[in-house]
């Protein structure tokens, strides 16, 4: 069994249990958030013992150097010396404009001092350890303004806070935006293939935009899939960008109830059994964390490259600890 | 200059995970072990596994061979020689030559007691 060592006390470690758990466990408190990696929330440092590979994925090679690693994925092999690092970085948001996109997806406005690319995430922070991320469909410059699409749940702490407490002019509290699924140019050789479910949207349409206003040629099949056509949102931005770019694609797609210019079926079935070789294809995949993994498995299987395939998961907290 | 630095260090781990990676998911033999729906986080292994097998640096011990594998039930030789076959056909694809592939074989090998667990 691997000691674990943090300030003065000594904690017990089995292999099976993150860091961060066992430190919750012990009463410590821990910021985090998504419990999958891919918030940073839960960044602590190694000063001894031996950091996991999985426990530094994502993390760039400055703060490797510097032994940091994500306590929700670190599954201790050796003893390890830990402590926390200065407190990691958040900003101030002011909350420029809130609307709905249907009946239950907000579309927030914010003003910030931060830059981005579009379609990474950043974490909102309702207090010091309620934190939820979400994803970026706006331009830092050629929008000026932060454009997050949050779905509200009806016992959701965050969206539930946003939706009932939170007004235009609140300040809100921010992480710094991360996350590598965005559009660089070293894809403009390659076809693009985006698939979302829900406000998997909200980083797709930043990326499709970005991909367009960058000047990309290629062909670029954006699907995005819902339960009933009223869950939809942005068809008819959408529709125009399609209008407008004769290699931009846009397929709706329902699961029940769909109307004649939008199919109706699974969205892993329907891509799977349309794009039989994606061999050289860049593909993004947001949303569901169930569709998102069978997708990127499917993605892989059927010959696009592992680092062609940036697929973000939005993974409730709530629901993988359950 | 190592086997590892021979090959090309880690980028030439990184060319070889696709490969090996897509060849391991469609065998029947034992994609059943590989078929959890954290791909990231398989991936990361199995980068770990190339990189020991090409004698890059890593930290594990026979201990942690053992330590790994004893929950992957009904582990067997042919299991091993499966991933053995496969990790040949990748390299050769990637035209590693026969020398190279019979050493790297060898490490996978060298092994074999601790991830069977006996
Ligand atoms: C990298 C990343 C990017 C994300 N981007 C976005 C985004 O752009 N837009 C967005 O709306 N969300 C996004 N999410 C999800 C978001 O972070 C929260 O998980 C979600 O908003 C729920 O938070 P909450 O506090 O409102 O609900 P919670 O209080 O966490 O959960 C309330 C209840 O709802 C259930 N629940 C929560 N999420 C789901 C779900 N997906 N399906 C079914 N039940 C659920 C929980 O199990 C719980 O019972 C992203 C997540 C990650 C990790
Ligand atoms: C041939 C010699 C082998 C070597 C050198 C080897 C090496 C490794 C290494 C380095 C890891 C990563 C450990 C970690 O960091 O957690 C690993 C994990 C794994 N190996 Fe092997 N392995 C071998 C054979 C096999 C075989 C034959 C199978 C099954 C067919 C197998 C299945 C797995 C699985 C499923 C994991 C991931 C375990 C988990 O999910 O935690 N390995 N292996
Ligand atoms: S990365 Fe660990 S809690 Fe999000």
């Amino acid at each position: 069994m691997a000691k674990l060592f943090y300030n003065a006390d000594q904690l017990d470690s089995t292999g099976d249990v993150s860091v961060l758990d066992t430190l919750h466990s012990a009463g410590f408190l821990i910021p985090s958030s998504c419990r999958a990696g891919l918030c940073h929330a839960c960044l602590l440092r190694a000063d001894e013992g031996d950091i996991p590979a999985l426990a530094q994925k994502g993390l760039s090679e400055t703060e490797k150097r510097q032994r940091l690693f994500l306590g929700c994925q670190c599954f201790p092999v050796t003893d390890m010396k830990i402590s926390t690092p200065d407190a990691s970085r958040t900003v101030q948001a002011r909350l420029l404009e809130l609307s709905m996109l249907t009946q239950d997806v907000m579309r927030l406005r914010l003003k910030a001092d931060v830059d981005w690319f579009p379609g990474q995430y950043t974490t909102l922070w309702k207090d010091a350890s309620l934190g939820r991320s979400y994803s970026i469909a706006s331009h830092p410059v050629r929008d000026g303004f932060m454009e997050l699409h949050i779905k509200r749940y009806p016992d959701g702490m965050l969206s539930r806070w946003l939706a009932e407490q939170v007004h235009v002019g609140h300040e809100l509290e921010i992480s710094l935006p991360r996350g590598s699924c965005f559009y660089t140019e070293t894809s403009s050789h390659q076809p693009l293939l985006l698939a979302c479910t829900g406000t998997g949207l909200a980083p797709l349409y930043g990326v499709v935009q970005d991909a367009l206003g960058q000047g990309h040629q290629r062909p670029i099949h954006l699907f995005a899939a819902a339960g009933t056509p009223d869950q939809l949102y942005l068809v008819h931005e959408l529709r125009l960008l399609e209008q407008t770019y004769s290699n931009f694609h846009y397929y709706p797609v329902c699961r029940r109830n769909a109307q004649p210019n939008m199919q109706e079926g699974d969205l892993v079935e329907l891509i799977s059994n349309r794009y039989k070789d994606l061999k050289g294809w860049k593909v993004f995949l947001c949303g569901s964390p169930m569709a998102v993994k069978k997708l990127q498995k499917k993605c892989f299987l059927q010959g696009a490259s592992m680092s062609d395939i940036h697929a973000d998961a939005f993974e409730s907290p709530l629901a993988r600890s359950a | 200059m190592s086997l590892y630095e021979k090959l090309g260090g880690e980028a030439a781990v990184t060319a070889a995970v696709d490969i090996f990676y897509r060849k391991v998911l469609a065998d029947d033999r034992i994609s059943h072990y590989f078929d959890s729906v954290d791909m990231d986080g398989q991936a990361v292994k199995q980068k770990a596994f190339l990189t020991m097998v090409f004698g890059g640096p890593n930290n594990y011990t026979g201990k942690d061979m053992r330590e790994g594998h004893k929950h992957l039930k009904g582990l067997n030789d042919t299991h091993v020689d499966a991933v053995i076959e496969l990790l040949g056909e990748t390299l050769k694809e990637l035209g590693v030559g026969d020398d190279d592939i019979a050493q790297i074989a060898g490490i996978a090998n060298s092994v074999r007691d601790d991830v069977l667990n006996r």
